[in-house]
């Protein structure tokens, strides 16, 4: 066994090179900057261009020795076996820390040389510090995987014969696909901060360079969003505990730049047109780049609890935090020290403006992300406070985020049907008119016909309790009516203007203006998904425990529990049972849910196979709890969750509207030309996009309704009581498998807590008692879903409500400030705008006819 | 280097794809005894990343050796290039904003006197390109580059330039010209968009 092992070998010394190689690429950049030597400049870009090379190499060593089943390497061992698919193994390159980091830097890398070679001649004057900032970064990441997190270290003794393989939960299509897209997007914010670190230390602030950021921006947040949607599919069809969005700290992690970056792709268009907002754009290109990096410090540092951190380890933490210090203080430095060449002036014409609708968006953005982080954070902040870990869970953040949400989603709407400067009364109410026609409509309709949708959830506190859900519905139908008419509207003008067909207008429209009406389509996807957010207020579910033969009732669905059987593979020992399903009576075929337990993983708890009934109206989501091998009694836990499909369907129209938006220009110059067959061929292309289904969640805290059947057994699964249900929805698992209730919890642990809490119950304790029962047996408050509002934990209350004050009054500053500097403006103006200046020359006549020529070719 | 390079870059990607190929093979009869299998693709591939690393690493030690007038040849053309491309741009990207602009008006979403201000505007700058990039072949862009140039050589502290033929005729600062760069910006600007430096009040 022992003896050399070339392959690791050879890796571990490609990532020495590109090392050295990195550092040589970063200082002959700035060296070359600072001499103004093209020579030193050029050799730095192929020095960068090989370190993708090189990185590519040495993945090519990981996955060859992955693929070889070579487990004399530990990460190799720890992470895959042999009997794993070949597609699982190459995804447990990124299945552990050490691959992980590895994986972010060659993402890093080709994502740089990409980065650099487009835009090596449009920008020259920033090239150098472009590729001194992203090979400085680049060096980072690589020294971690030299020095510390050596991704090809060898077993030094006897190598073990079999793999460990990678965690049974991760071996699935969601999975394969969700980590690479956040990557993508957590690596790809690099481009852009690089970009702007360029510009603010060379001194090149004009726009030229955020036109090159915002197609990078771009990327990244279309990832992120893909990350986050993939995250939530695997755990809707996975992780099996009913809901797809549990606000943990990994998921947040992902969620805090994709906050950024919707500010940014929106407040660029401001400084594209009334070159507005340079710092606050420069602001949020740092910001988002500082978030991705706290994402990924929060995933490893092990400083989080989480469902899938990647472990504990202090020092890695540190190294982070220095890293992240340093970048912190670097970048803000520069800013403030460019602060008179970024000023621009700011002129607010009116308050009711789109200009002000951007500023309150990204106050909005900015405000969750901040309230996000520090709810993420609290726990910890807690801990090193007051010495006791409280768990901030997401009933806590539903409540916060369900408003910032709906705030969100009349901006969705109303952003784009606001005129620039100054919106005038007559002018809002033409352009509001019909959306809140339809709003109200459809309120009123889905009020008094769907009484279900009137379900009350808390807003902000525990006792404040409205129809989150109902107003969700109007607002989304406001945002569509809004949408719709600037498709008509827009398409009637065009007709107007081109004497075309309406449909060819529509085509031309679009074709024309691309990030506009791609951006509406998003606009549409995101309303949609709100729709599928607002389902899950009247989400009803039910454990129960069943015999053979009997049927159990829940909402219009009869589930009857027919047989169950239990079999192996080499892989796996399968318990599985079969239920009928019948709906308003009619048979609806079978469902089978089942446990996993899988061959060498006999120690963790089984994998939950859920089965979905999917459609449009709702989801009847089954697992399996458990099953008594004597009697054969099944304890199943049934849900109906309505509206799921509308969230992944809006997200499908999400990838449309970014495809639309991304497709180069030349490709739809001639779509208002071709015949609508061809026309409608592409539409249907684009329908047909792989739809897998970013989420800002309104998942409101699961008022549900549950009916039981409970067969007199001692199952401890099913709740029996009202009491008993709120009580497990308080109080969390801490079996260590995250932050998910006792109500979700689907592992053992979880099952002897619910029968203690039943216990508990029968001793005829009152709930308060029970709970202080409960929670005194852990450290501090720990074991409750949201920390009770007393003493310190009263700053995780205060905190967004002072966040949202503060940021109410900075925008007040700001847009008075702007106020301010339009009237100023106008007073200077007035003496010249009499000037003769303006009308044009005999020569300029030649360059208007052009201009006019160019502009009918644009038609 | 450029142009000198286009032929070896073409050639030598054929020789990347010849040589994974031919290593694939290898390494198929090796590894799976013949039938195709992940670890000679793996090996194959990393063959070809190697041999460009290899090529890389040499131009960019090459790149510190090249010298002489090709240099300042390849810097001209760049920036003559990257000048024209910019205002090409430039120009691009005004043609988009007035269409848009003309949108909002047909829609009714921007006043009247403000489309009248902005568009004026807008097709001011346009017809400013316009004669720049008209101008680039005589006079015009060209004395932007070549200051342009002085002023990286000045930067540079370098030898003054080979030769700088091209007397740049001063005109009469028009509004909005930036006294530093000679870069002209819009009439109300009120900081150069090249250099930063502060515009003469206009008017």
């Amino acid at each position: 066994m022992a003896g050399l092992n070339w392959v690791a070998l050879f890796g571990g010394f490609v990532l020495l090179v590109t090392l050295l190689l990195t550092t040589y690429a970063g200082g002959a950049a700035v060296a070359g900057a600072r001499l103004g030597s093209a020579r030193l400049v050029r050799s730095s870009i192929y020095g960068a261009y090989a370190c993708a090379t090189l990185l590519t190499l040495a993945s090519g060593m990981i996955f060859y020795a992955i693929l070889s089943n070579d487990f004399s390497i530990k990460y190799v061992h720890h992470n895959a076996d042999a009997s794993m698919h070949w597609i699982y193994k190459l995804t447990s390159y990124w299945g552990g820390l050490d691959g992980s980091m590895m994986f972010w830097a060659w993402l890093l890398s080709i994502f740089s040389a990409i980065a650099i070679h487009s835009n090596r001649e449009r920008h020259r004057e920033l090239m150098p510090w472009v590729v001194a900032i992203l090979m400085g970064l680049l060096t980072f990441f690589v020294s971690l995987v030299v020095f510390y997190k050596r991704p090809f270290d060898t077993f030094l003794t006897e190598s073990p014969l079999v793999g460990k393989g990678l965690n049974p939960l991760l071996q699935d299509p969601y999975m394969a696909t969700h980590p690479p897209s956040l990557y993508t997007g957590f690596v790809s914010a690099a481009i852009p901060f690089a970009f702007g670190m360029a510009a603010l230390i060379s001194g090149n602030l004009d726009d030229s360079w955020l036109q090159s950021v915002r197609r990078w921006m771009l990327i990244s947040w279309y990832f992120l969003s893909q990350g986050l949607i993939l995250g939530s599919l695997w755990a809707y069809h996975v992780l099996g505990w009913g809901g797809y969005w549990g606000w943990d700290p990994v998921e947040n992690a992902g969620l805090l730049p994709w906050f950024t970056a919707t500010a940014f792709l929106h407040s660029i268009i401001v400084q594209e047109r009334r070159g507005m907002m340079k710092v606050w754009n420069v602001m949020l290109v740092i910001l988002t780049f500082l978030l991705t990096m706290v994402g990924t410090f929060l995933t490893r540092s092990g400083i989080v609890q989480s469902v899938h951190a990647f472990g504990n380890d202090p020092e890695l933490a540190a190294r982070f935090l220095a890293f992240l210090g340093f970048s912190v203080v670097f970048s803000l430095g520069y800013v403030i020290y460019r602060l008179p060449l970024l000023r621009s002036r700011g002129v607010l014409d009116s308050w009711v403006s789109r200009e002000f609708a951007f500023l309150v968006n990204n106050w909005i953005l900015l405000g969750s992300a901040f309230f996000v982080l520090v709810a993420t954070l609290f726990p910890t902040i807690s801990e090193a406070i007051t010495g006791n870990r409280v768990t901030v869970g997401a009933p806590f953040f539903n409540r916060w985020m369900a408003g910032v949400g709906l705030t969100l989603l009349v901006l969705t709407g109303v952003g784009p049907l606001i005129a620039w400067r100054s919106a005038t009364v007559s002018h809002l109410q033409k352009q509001f008119r019909i959306p809140l026609v339809v709003s109200i409509v459809t309120l009123l309709a889905v009020g008094l016909g769907i009484p279900e949708a009137r379900a009350n959830t808390a807003f902000l506190h525990e006792r404040i309790q409205l129809p989150v859900s109902l107003v969700c519905f109007g607002l989304a139908a406001f945002v569509f009516a809004c949408i719709a008419q600037e498709f008509v509207v827009g398409a009637m003008a065009r007709k107007r203007n081109t004497g075309q067909d309406l449909l060819t207008s529509l085509i031309g429209l679009v074709a024309r203006n691309k990030r506009r009406y791609g951006g509406y389509l998003i606009h549409v996807g995101v309303g949609f998904m709100f729709i599928g957010f607002a389902g899950q207020a009247y989400q009803k579910e039910s454990d129960v425990t069943v015999d053979r033969g009997q049927t159990t009732q829940l909402g219009r669905y009869a589930i009857t529990y027919d047989s169950h059987r239990s079999y192996s593979d080499p892989q796996k020992e399968v318990v599985e049972v079969s239920l009928s399903i019948k709906s308003d009576g009619k048979p609806q075929g079978t469902l089978r849910p089942a446990k996993w337990t899988y061959r060498g993983h006999e120690e963790e708890p089984p994998r939950t196979i859920v089965t979905i009934k999917e459609s449009l109206r709702e989801d009847l989501y089954i697992i399996l709890n458990g099953i008594d091998a004597e009697s054969g009694l099944a304890s199943i836990k049934v849900i109906i969750n309505p509206l799921v499909n509308w969230v992944w369907f809006g997200f499908v129209l999400l990838i449309i509207g970014t495809v639309i938006v991304y497709l180069p220009d030349r490709l739809l110059a001639g779509a208002d030309k071709a015949t609508p067959a061809v026309t409608g061929a592409l539409a249907l292309c684009l329908l047909l996009l792989p739809g897998s289904a970013s989420a800002l969640t309104l998942a409101t805290g699961a008022d549900s309704q549950t009916h039981n059947t409970t067969v007199g057994s001692d199952f401890p699964t099913a709740a029996r009581s009202d009491l008993e249900r709120d009580l497990r929805k308080s109080l969390v698992c801490m079996c260590g498998c995250g932050r998910q209730t006792l109500a979700e919890c689907t592992c053992g642990f979880a099952a002897k807590e619910r029968s203690f809490i039943a216990q508990l119950i029968d001793r005829g304790l009152q709930k308060q008692e029970i709970i202080r029962q409960f929670v005194s047996r852990y450290p501090g408050e720990s074991a409750l879903v949201v920390p009770v509002d007393v003493g310190f934990n009263r700053l995780a209350w205060m905190l967004p409500l002072f966040a949202m004050v503060g940021a109410a009054g900075g925008l007040g500053l700001i847009a008075r400030r702007w106020r301010h500097n339009s009237q100023t403006l106008a007073r200077e103006q007035a003496p010249v705008a009499s000037s003769p200046a303006t009308s044009p020359g005999k020569a300029d006549q030649k360059y208007m006819d052009r201009l006019d020529d160019d502009l009918d070719d644009l038609d | 280097m450029t142009i000198s390079m286009t032929w070896t870059k073409s050639s030598f990607w054929l020789v990347t794809g010849g040589a994974v190929l031919l290593s694939g093979i290898v390494f198929t009869a090796i590894i799976g005894g013949g039938r195709p299998n992940g670890p000679a693709t793996m090996l194959a591939l990393s063959v070809g990343a190697l041999l460009w690393t290899g090529r890389l690493l040499f131009l960019s030690a090459h790149a510190l050796t090249h010298r002489g007038a090709l240099a300042l040849q390849d810097e001209t053309h760049a920036a003559s290039g990257r000048r024209r491309r910019e205002l090409e741009r430039e120009y691009h990207f005004i043609k988009r904003a007035l269409k848009e602009l003309e949108l909002d008006h047909a829609m009714d979403k921007v006043s009247e006197t403000d489309y009248v201000e902005v568009r004026t505007r807008y097709r001011e700058r346009a017809v400013r390109i316009l004669r720049q990039l008209d101008e680039g072949t005589s006079t015009g862009y060209r004395a932007l580059i070549d200051a342009d140039l002085k002023a990286r050589r000045q930067a540079q502290g370098a030898r003054p330039a080979m030769a700088a033929p091209v007397e740049v005729t001063p005109q009469p600062p028009a509004v909005g010209t930036c006294p530093s760069c000679t870069l002209k910006n819009d009439a109300d600007a009120r900081f150069c968009k090249q250099c930063g430096t502060q515009l003469p009040a206009s008017a």
